[in-house]
């Protein structure tokens, strides 16, 4: 494809999504820097692939790279961090919150599902995000996530369960 | 079926269950307490994530600073 063509393909299919774009970047990389270079560096990989595009859902597309980038970048990261050494003081408080604990619970007012929503693995944060901050249908989040549907739908209902599973709730409500 | 898969109730509460499965949901909803209360816990989940304050909209230069680093990219591979 000639530049050009290239360029006004990529303005059209791809510039429109940019908020989608940072805000899945946003919820992974958990840093305005971070998703920002994410988002950008999605879209130079985007350019690059444009004449693969077959005109189908930009939003998809584009998500799909953004998710890789951040991905590489989270993996860097963590090789980094790896050599520098572990505080237990600082890590314990993480690993009891890495398991994906209720949504429901925690949606009493925007702040505290905020950090529910923080707290979830990767994973189950990326299939929230896409489904109940950007509105989109399972088929298109798998497509994104490269899982299939039932896995979609085994992640949204274990991030969104109730603490102690379906009917086994207590009237107290958090069970700790 | 429905009482002990989630996912059932969540796929119908997302409208992605075909209309003869959203049906069976529907009435199992009106003879079982339990999850008529799932149903309305997981539907106020949704209108709590849908007033908009937990989206990070773009920051005003991310556009410029994409198309700036596009074009960049698209000389230097000319030249």
């Amino acid at each position: 494809l000639p530049g050009p063509d290239k360029l006004l393909r990529f303005e059209r299919a791809i510039l429109p999504h940019l908020d989608a774009a940072y805000n899945l970047a946003r919820w992974l990389m958990r840093n305005e820097d971070e998703a920002a270079d994410a988002v950008q560096d999605a879209c130079l990989r985007a350019l690059r692939f444009i004449g693969g595009f077959r005109g189908g859902d930009g939003r998809v597309w584009l998500l799909a790279i953004v998710r890789n980038s951040c991905y590489s970048r989270l993996k860097r990261g963590a090789s980094r961090e790896s050599e520098t050494e572990f505080d237990d003081e600082i890590h314990s408080s993480e690993i009891e919150t890495a398991t994906p604990e209720a949504l429901l619970e925690r949606s009493r007012d925007s702040e505290t599902l905020r950090h529910a929503l923080e707290d979830l693995p990767e994973e189950f944060r990326e299939i929230v995000v896409m489904r109940e901050l950007e509105g989109m249908a399972y088929k298109q989040i798998a497509e994104v996530a490269g899982v299939p549907i039932g896995t979609v739908m085994s992640r949204l209902a274990r991030a969104q369960a109730p603490a102690a599973g379906p009917h086994s709730r207590t009237a107290g409500g958090v069970q700790k | 079926v429905i009482c002990e898969d989630a996912r059932t109730l969540h796929a119908y509460v997302d409208a992605e269950l075909d209309v003869v499965r959203s049906l069976v949901v529907e009435a199992h909803l009106s003879s079982c307490a339990a999850c008529a209360r799932e149903e309305a816990s997981l539907r106020a989940l949704r209108t709590a994530f849908s007033d908009g304050a937990l989206y990070h909209e773009a920051p005003a230069g991310l556009e410029r600073r994409v198309r700036a680093a596009v074009r960049d990219g698209m000389e230097s591979r000319l030249n």
